[in-house]
C-alpha cells in the first residue's frame, strides 16, 4: 500500500514541482487522495497524476493533482477543505475508469495513440500532452474502428474520452 | 522523419534542381529566379559564413534586413540553416526606434550578425541589457530560439516574442495542421505580399521553405500588381491583410478569372469589415476565403472558411486544436453569449513569460492564456470579438500606441500636450490624427509637426491630421479621454 507522503515525495521530485501535500478528501460517499501542488512554471495536473502511476504503480490510488498558486495551509498541514471544494467544483480532474464498451474501446484508442499506459475517461486530451499528431492519429483511429467521420472540431470540442464516447453512441 | 533545416533544403534541391524555388525583383523591379539548386547553394554559403564569423563565447543571434528580396530571404533561409537565432528587422525602421529593438535583443544576446545584402555576416555590438547575457555553454547552447519577431499585440510598444528553436521539418507537422486545413498545398506556388517582418509573412515563408514551395515575393504592396503576379505566376496559395483585400476590391473590375489559380487566400492580422469580407467571398466563392485570427505569441488559433462565414457573420471561427474560454474580470468562466475575455489553450503551450522583455502574457494555472481581446462564443463555439479595451490604433494591420506617437510629440519644443486618436480611413481601416496643444506663444507648421514625429517613429505611426486645440480633456486622474476626441474626426476630416 502507497502512503500519501511516498505519493508527495514522488511528486515532488517531478521537475515541474516546487512543493506537493497529499491528503484524503471525502468526494461523492467516498475517499479519494488528492495531491496540491505548487508548480514551477506550467505542468498539469494530469502530467503529474500520470507521473506518479508510472513511479508508483497504477494501483497508488492518487486519484488527482491539483495546481494551486500557493499552497493552502491550515493549522500546519495542507486544507483539506479547500482541496475538498475545489475537487467538487470541477476544478481537479478525477481518474475514472470507462464505464461501458464505448467508454472503453475510445479509451484504448487514447492510450495506444498517445503512450499512455492508462487514461481516465474525465482526462482532459491537452491536459494529458495531446498535441496535433496524436489527435489526428485518435481522429483516423476513431473513424476506421467506428465506421463514421470524425471532424477535428468534434473531437476538440468533446475533449475527454466520456464525452467523446457519447458522440459515437 | 524529422529533418534540420540543412537537410531539408538539401534535399529539396537535390530531388527537384531546376524548379523554381524563389522569384524576386530587383531595386529596377526586373525579375530575379532562382532554382532551388542555386537557392540552396546560396543558403549553404552563407549559413558557412556566419557559423564562421560566430564568436562561441555569448549567445548570438542574426539580424536580417527583411525587405521582400532575395538576399532577405536567403539570410533568413541562412540563419535558420546555421541554427542561429534569426531576427528579421523592417529595414525602414527609424533609428530611435531600432535602437529600442536592438537593446531588447542586448538582453539575451551578447552579439548581433547583420547579413548585408552580399550575405555577409557584419557583427554588431547590442547595447547591454540589465543582466549581461548568459555566456553560450556551447555549440548545441546557441539554438535554444529559432527566431525572434517584433510584435505590438496588445500596446503597440515595441516588444519581441521568441520562438523555440532550432526549426526542424517535421513531414506531420510542417506546415501545421490549420495552414493545410487553409488550402495549403505541398510544392505550391505561393506570392508573399506582406513584409517578411511581420509574423504571418514570415511564418509563410519558413513553412515554404519547408514544405518545398515556389515563392514569389512582392517587394511592396501595390494592388494592381499582386493581382497581375498572381495571374503571371498561377498562384495557388496567398495571405492577405484586409488593408491589402481593400485596396484589391477597389480596383475598377477585379476579375474573378484572374486568381481561378488560386486554391486559397487566406487573411490575418486585423479585423476584416463585412463589406470587404463578402467582396473577397463574391470574387473568390466563399470555399476558397479563409481567415485565421491567432497572436503572434502561439497562445491558439481560430479558422473560419468563407460558407461557415456567411452562416455567422462576423465569426473569427471555431478553436482549431485550440480550447476557447471566455473568462470574467475575476476568472471565472462565463456562458456562451456574454462578453468576456478570450483565453486559449493549444498544445503548442507557450512558457508563462515568453517575451525578451520580460512582458509575460496572461496565463491561468492549467494553462489558458490571453492577450486581452475581449470577445464572446456562441452555442456551438464559434469566437465572435469585441473592439480592444485599450487605445491601440491600428492601421491597415500596423498596431499603432497613442501613447508613443503623444510621448513623440510632447518632445517637439513648442508642443505642452497632445492626444493621438484613431479617425477612419478608406482602405487602411484607420490611420491616427493628433490634437495638439502648444505652448503660449508658440507657433509651429504641421508639416514640422510631421517631420518631427517621422524622426522618432515609424511611417505608419505618424499622424496624418493635426488639429490645435486649447487644451486636452483629462479626467480628474489626469487620464486622457479620447473618447471626447473622437466626434471631430467621424468623417476623417479636420474640423474647422
Amino acid at each position: 500500500m502507497v502512503t500519501l507522503p511516498e505519493i508527495s515525495e514522488a511528486l515532488s521530485a517531478h521537475p515541474g514541482v516546487r512543493r506537493a501535500e497529499t491528503a484524503i478528501v471525502r468526494h461523492d460517499d467516498r475517499d479519494v487522495a488528492i495531491a496540491a501542488v505548487e508548480p514551477t512554471g506550467y505542468v498539469s495536473g494530469l502530467i503529474l497524476r500520470n507521473h506518479v502511476r508510472r513511479e508508483l504503480g497504477e494501483d497508488s490510488g492518487l486519484a488527482g493533482v491539483l495546481i494551486v498558486e500557493h499552497m493552502p495551509m491550515t493549522d500546519g498541514a495542507v486544507d483539506v477543505e479547500y482541496l475538498a471544494s475545489a475537487v467538487a467544483e470541477g476544478r481537479c480532474i478525477l481518474f475514472e475508469d470507462p464505464r461501458d464498451d464505448v467508454e472503453r474501446r475510445v479509451a484504448a484508442i487514447w492510450s495506444a495513440q498517445m503512450d499512455l499506459r492508462s487514461v481516465g475517461v474525465n482526462d482532459d486530451f491537452l491536459e494529458l500532452g495531446g498535441d496535433s499528431l496524436s489527435a489526428l492519429g485518435i481522429i483516423a483511429a476513431i473513424e476506421t474502428e467506428f465506421g463514421r467521420p470524425l471532424d477535428v472540431y468534434e473531437f476538440m470540442s468533446a475533449a475527454n474520452v466520456r464525452r467523446l464516447a457519447e458522440i459515437l453512441r | 522523419m524529422v529533418l534540420s533545416v540543412r537537410r531539408r533544403i538539401a534535399d529539396t534541391a537535390r530531388a527537384e534542381p531546376d524548379r523554381t524555388a524563389l522569384v524576386g525583383f530587383g531595386t529596377d523591379l526586373g525579375q530575379q529566379v532562382m532554382s532551388w539548386r542555386e537557392f540552396a547553394d546560396r543558403v549553404a554559403d552563407a549559413a558557412d559564413a556566419l557559423g564562421a564569423a560566430l564568436d562561441r563565447r555569448t549567445r548570438s543571434c542574426a539580424v536580417v534586413l527583411a525587405g521582400n528580396t532575395l538576399p532577405a530571404a536567403i539570410g533568413i533561409a541562412a540563419a535558420l540553416t546555421a541554427e542561429v537565432p534569426v531576427f528579421p528587422l523592417n529595414p525602414g525602421t527609424p533609428p530611435a526606434e531600432r535602437d529600442a529593438l536592438l537593446g531588447l535583443l542586448g538582453r539575451r544576446f551578447g552579439h548581433g550578425y547583420l547579413m548585408d545584402a552580399q550575405l555577409r555576416p557584419q557583427r554588431m555590438d547590442l547595447p547591454a541589457g540589465p543582466e549581461p547575457p548568459a555566456a553560450a555553454e556551447g555549440p548545441g547552447q546557441l539554438n535554444t530560439v529559432a527566431y525572434l519577431l517584433a510584435t505590438g499585440a496588445s500596446t503597440g510598444i515595441p516588444k519581441i516574442s521568441a520562438r523555440p528553436g532550432p526549426l526542424r521539418y517535421d513531414p506531420a507537422r510542417t506546415p501545421s495542421v490549420v495552414i493545410r486545413q487553409a488550402g495549403w498545398r505541398s510544392g505550391q506556388r505561393q506570392l508573399i505580399v506582406g513584409p517578411l517582418y511581420h509574423a504571418a509573412p514570415f511564418s509563410a515563408f519558413l513553412d515554404a521553405l519547408l514544405d518545398s514551395n515556389t515563392v514569389v515575393l512582392q517587394p511592396f504592396f501595390s494592388a494592381q500588381w499582386t493581382v497581375e503576379l498572381v495571374r503571371r505566376y498561377a498562384i495557388e496559395w496567398l495571405q492577405l491583410t484586409p488593408a491589402h483585400m481593400r485596396e484589391i476590391l477597389r480596383l475598377p473590375d477585379p476579375d474573378p478569372a484572374g486568381f481561378a489559380s488560386l486554391r486559397a487566400m487566406l487573411h490575418t492580422a486585423a479585423r476584416c469589415d463585412a463589406d470587404t469580407k463578402r467582396g473577397w467571398i463574391d470574387l473568390l466563392g466563399p470555399e476558397r476565403v479563409f481567415e485565421l485570427y491567432g497572436a503572434t505569441e502561439g497562445i491558439g488559433v481560430t479558422l473560419v472558411r468563407g460558407d461557415e462565414w456567411l452562416a455567422r457573420p462576423g465569426t473569427v471561427g471555431r478553436g482549431f486544436l485550440t480550447q476557447i474560454r471566455i473568462l470574467d474580470d475575476a476568472g471565472h468562466p462565463i456562458p456562451p453569449g456574454t462578453t468576456g475575455t478570450v483565453f486559449m489553450r493549444t498544445p503548442q503551450r507557450i512558457g508563462r513569460s515568453d517575451y525578451v522583455n520580460g512582458r509575460a502574457i496572461r496565463t491561468t494555472l492549467d494553462g489558458f492564456a490571453t492577450v486581452g481581446d475581449h470577445g464572446r462564443l456562441d452555442r456551438d463555439g464559434y469566437l465572435y470579438l469585441e473592439p480592444r479595451d485599450h487605445d491601440t490604433i491600428n492601421v491597415g494591420g500596423e498596431k499603432v500606441d497613442p501613447d508613443e506617437v503623444e510621448a513623440a510629440l510632447r518632445d517637439h519644443p513648442a508642443v505642452i500636450d497632445a492626444v493621438a486618436v484613431a479617425v477612419p480611413h478608406q482602405t487602411l481601416g484607420s490611420v491616427v490624427a493628433a490634437h495638439i496643444v502648444l505652448r503660449p506663444g508658440a507657433s509651429v507648421r504641421k508639416a514640422e509637426l510631421a517631420a518631427h514625429c517621422g524622426r522618432r517613429l515609424a511611417g505608419y505611426k505618424i499622424p496624418k491630421h493635426f488639429t490645435f486645440v486649447d487644451q486636452v480633456p483629462r479626467s480628474a486622474a489626469g487620464k486622457i479621454q479620447r473618447w471626447r476626441l473622437a466626434p471631430y474626426h467621424q468623417n476623417g476630416a479636420t474640423p474647422p
